[in-house]
């Protein structure tokens, strides 16, 4: 499930949503935050969103968000969708990172931070701590990411504001061990050279 | 609570009766030569324990010409520590009258308990030894060995096994095995070792209580530890991040429980194994991993030498092409290869025949003999551009002789800066790598394999520096 006002509670920013229950609910939020927007499914049942065709990008237009909000609830059965979420595009250009966290047997819960995006599996381009985290192991981890001189700012990029994404990781780290989750994602983070705003999370108790 | 924190302490203190003792008994102790009871006893009278021994054997008078005992309790004298090698069931009945003895440290070398389902007996076992604050390694242990006392449970006979000499590391295996062949190659290369420990099942001391004693032992320099697994991780985490600020720590850990196994529901559940979370401990501790058993040995023995004060290498070859690899290896692991001072330069000029280009890799030339290497060394030595010497020498050449080998030990005596050896070769060469090994000087067989044991100990270094001010020239602590 995604817990967007939880990510607030620990003072990491979120990207600007509403969620709809009806087309008409969609437009008007649509044209509230501001375009561009991305439609996604609220799943109930924690289905992979992307691959069911629950998420739609780059919306332009009230019109546009509509038809979006029509074409998600054709896709899902009514029992397994509590609404779509409308969210403002943000981050365009950012570099997309995945903060996470799991709870470990033996050494209590751990925190990653890696290449975000729905291909995290695949660069695994990732690195763990145990929590707590200090910002020297913060910093230590932006560090080991093999990409980290897309972080730097590669091919005229201006570089991430390590400090914004250091703040993030600490405020996950303080989330992981206050609310003692299974698991949990914050992917995308979209870290950018003025900060961090999170995109999508999953939280699983 | 405060209780508990003493019986710990007095537990960890009592550790000292197992590595240390100056009596000791041998329960099932056997005539027979191929029973564990026999070679033990053998092997601490082969190996030249100083203290008294006691057999202990309800049917036996004398055993290896010492005299036999039908128990502890039969013994008048004072007993530190036993070791114990008889069938499971009538371990506890013996440990009550080692308790009983008022014997505090135990190696209980007996298998089938909790490796074979038997948990209960196992808490049988850790009861009696906890209500007598006894420090008991095991069960299903190997035991220790401890080079300088001569102390030595191990029941693996000398011949098959051999015992590494004295030196500065001490080894820490939960895997009887593993540690056996081990520290059979540690001898066979010269590598040092103070403390060797196979703990088996830790029903009352495990890697913890271990690695604090460890890290409070004057004699133990550097800690080498092959992990399974720990028992409470957060302790672990805890105990080895205090112990790295003071000595190094080199641990494996073998056994990746797959990461995902049960259907994560997460990117980062999928992604997070248990190698995961032992390799960010070990970070997060300041304990060098090391991947393989290979690195495990290569990255804790050049911890011998002083610790460098940078990351700046100097090289000297007789083979130009070793130097080529040497600086492949040292870019790889991100290390920065000197620059040689301008005096340097024009003392080796003067020196070195007008063939040898003076440079870093220097090399010396394929007809160097010792006063070469002697030369290139001193001057590397005095060069303060240089924070770590790799002395690579080929003993195939004809010009080079074996007293090159007290060149470098001079030099690496001298503590005042790192000297890691690469001889690459075949008999004539491991038989002077094994000398330079055994006068404490780490010698590898490839650029690379030194290479990567360099950038962890200048790694360390820096974590060192953190914590301690790092005065030049200052070894962790000379012990030769």
């Amino acid at each position: 499930m995604a817990d967007f006002n939880l990510l607030s509670k620990y003072g990491i920013a979120v990207a600007p949503y509403k969620v709809a229950k009806s087309p008409q609910e969609a437009a008007s939020a649509a044209r509230e935050l501001g375009f561009p927007v991305a439609l996604k499914v609220v799943s109930l049942t924690g289905a992979h969103k992307t691959e069911k065709g629950g998420v739609l990008l780059g919306i332009k237009s009230p019109q546009e968000a509509e038809k979006a909000y029509q074409q998600i609830a054709s896709r899902f059965a009514p029992e397994e969708m509590g609404g779509v979420l409308v969210q403002k595009m943000v981050g365009q250009g950012a570099v997309e990172l995945i903060v996470g966290g799991k709870k470990d047997e033996q050494f209590g819960h751990l925190i990653m931070l890696g290449m975000g995006g729905i291909f995290v599996e695949i660069y695994k381009d990732i690195t763990f701590r145990i929590c707590p985290i200090s910002s020297e192991d913060a910093y230590e981890m932006i560090g080991e990411l093999r990409s980290k001189a897309i972080l730097e700012g590669a091919r005229g990029r201006k570089p991430v504001n390590k400090r914004a994404l250091v703040s993030t990781m600490l405020a996950v780290s303080s989330l992981l061990e206050k609310e003692s989750p299974k698991e949990f994602d914050i992917n995308p983070l979209m870290a950018d050279e003025k900060g961090c705003v999170a995109v999508d999370m999953r939280i699983i108790y | 609570m405060a209780q508990k924190t003493g019986a710990l302490a007095k537990k960890i203190a009592n550790l000292e009766a197992v590595f240390n003792p100056s009596s000791i008994a041998v329960i099932g102790a056997s005539r027979e030569p191929n029973k564990i009871g026999h070679v033990i006893v053998k092997n601490f009278i082969d190996g030249g324990f100083a203290g008294r021994i006691y057999p202990i054997n309800p049917n036996a008078d004398e055993i290896l010409g010492l005299r036999a005992y039908k128990s502890v309790l039969d013994v008048k004298e004072k007993i530190d520590s036993a070791v114990i090698a008889i069938p499971a069931q009538f371990v506890a009945q013996v440990l009550e009258e080692c308790g009983k003895k008022g014997i505090k440290g135990v190696v209980l070398i007996t298998g089938g308990f909790s490796e074979v389902g038997k948990h209960e007996e196992e808490k049988a076992i850790s009861e009696i030894a906890n209500r007598y604050g006894m420090a008991l390694i095991g069960p299903n242990c190997m035991g220790v060995i401890t080079p300088a006392s001569r102390v030595d449970s191990v029941f693996l006979p000398i011949y098959k096994l051999g015992r590494p000499r004295v030196g500065p590391i001490s080894f820490i295996s939960q895997s009887g095995a593993v540690g056996g062949c081990i520290v059979d190659l540690a001898a066979r290369a010269g590598i040092g070792m103070c403390k060797f420990v196979s703990y088996g099942n830790a029903a009352v001391i495990d890697e913890c209580d271990l690695l604090e004693y460890l890290g409070h032992d004057k004699d133990t320099q550097i800690i080498v530890v092959y992990l399974e697994g720990v028992k409470d991780g957060r302790r672990f985490l805890e105990v080895s991040r205090r112990i790295t600020r003071k000595k190094p720590i080199v641990a494996i850990k073998a056994g990746r429980s797959a990461a995902g196994a049960e259907a994560a529901k997460s990117h980062t559940g999928s992604l997070a194994g248990s190698s995961e979370a032992y390799r960010a401990a070990f970070k997060q501790a300041g304990i060098i991993e090391a991947a393989t058993l290979e690195q495990l040995f290569d990255f804790a023995k050049v911890f011998d030498q002083v610790l460098p004060s940078g990351k700046r290498v100097g090289i000297i070859t007789n083979g130009g092409g070793m130097g080529v690899l040497a600086v492949d290896s040292l870019e790889d692991e991100g290390l920065e290869l000197a620059s040689i001072s301008e005096e340097t330069a024009k003392q080796l000029r003067a020196s070195l025949p007008p063939y040898a280009n003076v440079r870093n890799p220097l090399d010396i030339i394929g007809d160097a003999d010792s006063h070469r290497y002697e030369v290139a060394l001193n001057a590397f030595m005095k060069d303060s551009g240089i924070d770590v010497i790799l002395l690579i020498i080929l003993f195939q050449t004809a010009a080079i002789d074996s007293s090159v080998v007290n060149i470098a030990i001079r030099a690496s005596d001298q503590r005042k800066k790192p000297i890691i050896a690469v001889c690459t070769g075949g008999e004539y060469t491991e038989m002077h790598k094994r000398i330079l090994e055994s006068y404490g000087v780490p010698t590898y067989s490839s650029p690379s394999s030194a290479m990567r044991a360099i950038s962890r100990f200048i790694k360390y270094a820096e974590h060192y520096s953190k914590y301690n001010r790092l005065r030049k020239a200052e070894p962790i602590k000379t012990q030769k």
